[in-house]
């Protein structure tokens, strides 16, 4: 076994049916696919046993920057368009109060489901849509497949509208916003490498951090900030029960936790090649993530709170008119971050759940799905993301949808769907026979289903008072 | 660790990367790609998870009642997002 290290030996014993391979070629069995991600692996390898000098943080700390990825690109991800718009709307219709909690516990119940997507995919190596149709069957893997497609497609319409609505703040018409962002989406076709678009569209989603500088200069109140995270107080006039507030609830709930997640990030973690022992670093992946969302996040809610404060009605404003309207209070450069943040969420969620959508067709149809395949070898799994991006971008230059509506029902939908696929969910972290040692302890499982009767409560109650408004007016 | 795994019919005996061969491994993957074997686990490689699929899952009849609950429930609360829809469209008017 020559050019070989010594301690990797490989037996000439191939099948009658599969022929030895010349000298330097691929042999069967293994694809350029493998050799990328084995290529990531070793880098991943040599980070840890690293003894080299150097400060002794930065060495600890380079096996986590090589792991991190999908944890950070999925939350940011869903810190999309209609998720911030869901934000700021909150912020101007009830300033600061009972939703900044609110939002953060949002985002735990996000870390709690998205951390068993990590464990799911470093141990089976097998994407979320492909577990569900091996361990349920196709009839219930259908269902699990039409509440995604559904979503996602919606929801990156959603995305589209944002990138139309953030960039028409600087006079861009709605084609030229629409046309640009397809393109930057479409550029996955020729990074090759799953790496090389994680890093490229992480890159594109630290802009979602522009959201702070926005807040900084609306000038909060940080005694109020404190104070209602301490007593999830002031409740928004006239109580919870109102199908305003509740649309709003179920928003922000859906601008945290929806299925698109669960599918994006488990794919993606069998993508980057992740193994059992980096779980560890798949958690700290996620909770960054979580982190980074949430505090982006509440940044959007508190950027629009001077709206409140000033009794502006922004009921039925859209991005670019938020910032606008901003503009008074937080000056041009606000605005132009606020309106820069949306242009952005929207972006790097077209990429994300694009991304999604195509991981999961590939899984079911078993066909190549990596980003770490040329076009010319994974063409209908890009052809997939590509796709759906031009279909949802195409609809979006369709005169005078009704925008804000849309991008407030697309997280309500969102919402609905949750439980069904996290009841597929913790069926599969709990299954031994897939997971072994890594199945859910009794904690995880507690928090888990908690969740799903949060969602359901959140989802009854939205019902019954949309169906019976004066049932609970009455009370 | 060494251990001994079968794919594709080739019997393979394999050792983790170690500090003392880790540049070797890195100068040749690209052009003896069976060393991919020594940095991905076996169910990694593209065409052993082809050939191989996790069997079906015994759903008991509870289980059975919780998927169809949910399946009835995501129906009917996507038709009340349609009324609600609805009902706005209405009042627009």
């Amino acid at each position: 076994m020559d050019g070989l290290p010594e301690d990797i030996h490989i037996e000439d014993k191939p099948l009658a049916s599969k022929p030895v391979q010349p000298e330097g070629s691929i042999p069967e069995g293994i694809t350029h696919e493998d050799i990328d991600r084995a290529l990531d692996r070793l880098a991943i390898e040599r980070a840890r046993q690293s003894s080299g000098s150097g400060l002794v943080f930065l060495r600890r700390m380079l096996p986590l920057w090589l792991l991190i990825g999908p944890g950070v690109l999925v939350f940011l991800g869903e810190n999309d368009a209609p998720s911030m718009l869901s934000y700021a709307a909150t912020g101007a219709r009830y300033g600061i109060g009972f939703f900044v909690p609110f939002i953060l516990l949002t985002f735990l119940m996000g870390y709690i489901v998205q951390e068993m997507t990590v464990r799911l995919g470093a141990v089976t190596h097998r994407g979320h849509a492909e577990l569900i149709f091996d361990r349920f069957g196709p009839f219930w893997g259908r269902f699990a497949m039409a509440d995604l497609v559904i979503g996602n497609f919606l929801t990156l319409v959603t995305e589209f509208i944002g990138i139309r609505a953030g960039l028409s703040f600087f006079g861009i018409p709605p084609v030229v916003a629409v046309g640009g962002g397809m393109l930057l989406v479409f550029g996955v076709i020729f990074t090759h490498r799953y790496w090389t678009w994680e890093r490229a569209t992480m890159g594109f989603a630290l802009f979602n951090g522009l959201f702070v500088p926005a807040a900084l200069l609306a000038h909060p109140d940080w005694g109020a900030i404190g104070h209602t995270f301490l007593t999830w107080s002031p409740f928004p006039r006239g109580g919870l029960f109102k199908p305003g507030v509740m649309l709003l609830i179920m928003s922000n709930i859906g601008a945290t936790v929806t299925p698109w997640m669960l599918f994006f990030q488990q794919s993606a973690v069998v993508d980057k090649g992740l193994q059992p022992r980096d779980i560890r670093a798949g958690r700290t992946d996620t909770l960054l993530g979580t982190l980074l969302a949430a505090v982006f996040g509440i940044a959007a809610l508190v950027a629009t709170a001077p709206l409140f404060q000033h009794g502006i009605n922004a009921q039925n404003y859209q991005a670019a008119q938020f910032a606008q309207a901003l503009q008074p209070w937080i000056g041009r450069v606000g605005a132009t971050l606020f309106a820069l943040g949306i242009f952005e969420a929207g972006l790097v969620a077209a990429m994300t759940i694009s991304t999604s959508s195509a991981y999961a067709f590939g899984e079911v149809l078993r066909k190549p799905h990596s980003l770490n395949r040329p076009f010319w070898e994974a063409w209908p799994f890009y052809g997939i993301l590509l796709f759906s991006c031009f279909a949802a971008g195409a609809l979006v230059l369709i005169p005078n949808a009704p925008l804000t509506y849309i991008v407030l029902v697309v997280n309500v939908i969102a919402v609905l769907a949750m439980p069904p696929a996290l009841l597929f969910l913790v069926l599969l972290v709990n299954d031994p026979e897939i997971m072994g040692e890594h199945t859910n302890r009794r904690l995880g499982n507690v928090a888990v289903v908690s969740v799903v009767v949060v969602l359901v409560l959140a989802g009854l109650g939205y019902g019954i008072i949309t169906v019976f408004p004066r049932l609970i007016a009455g009370i | 660790m060494e251990s001994e795994d079968d794919i594709l019919g080739v019997k393979i005996r394999r050792a983790p990367v170690t500090a003392s061969n880790e540049e070797t491994v890195a100068i040749d993957i690209e052009h003896r790609p069976d060393l991919v074997l020594s940095v991905l686990e076996m169910d990694q490689l593209v065409n052993a998870k082809q050939h191989t699929k996790f069997g079906r899952m015994k759903l008991t009849r509870g289980i059975r009642i919780l998927l169809w609950s949910l399946r009835i429930y995501v129906i009917m609360m996507v038709l009340i997002v349609m009324l609600q829809i609805l009902q706005t469209v209405n009042g627009a008017h």
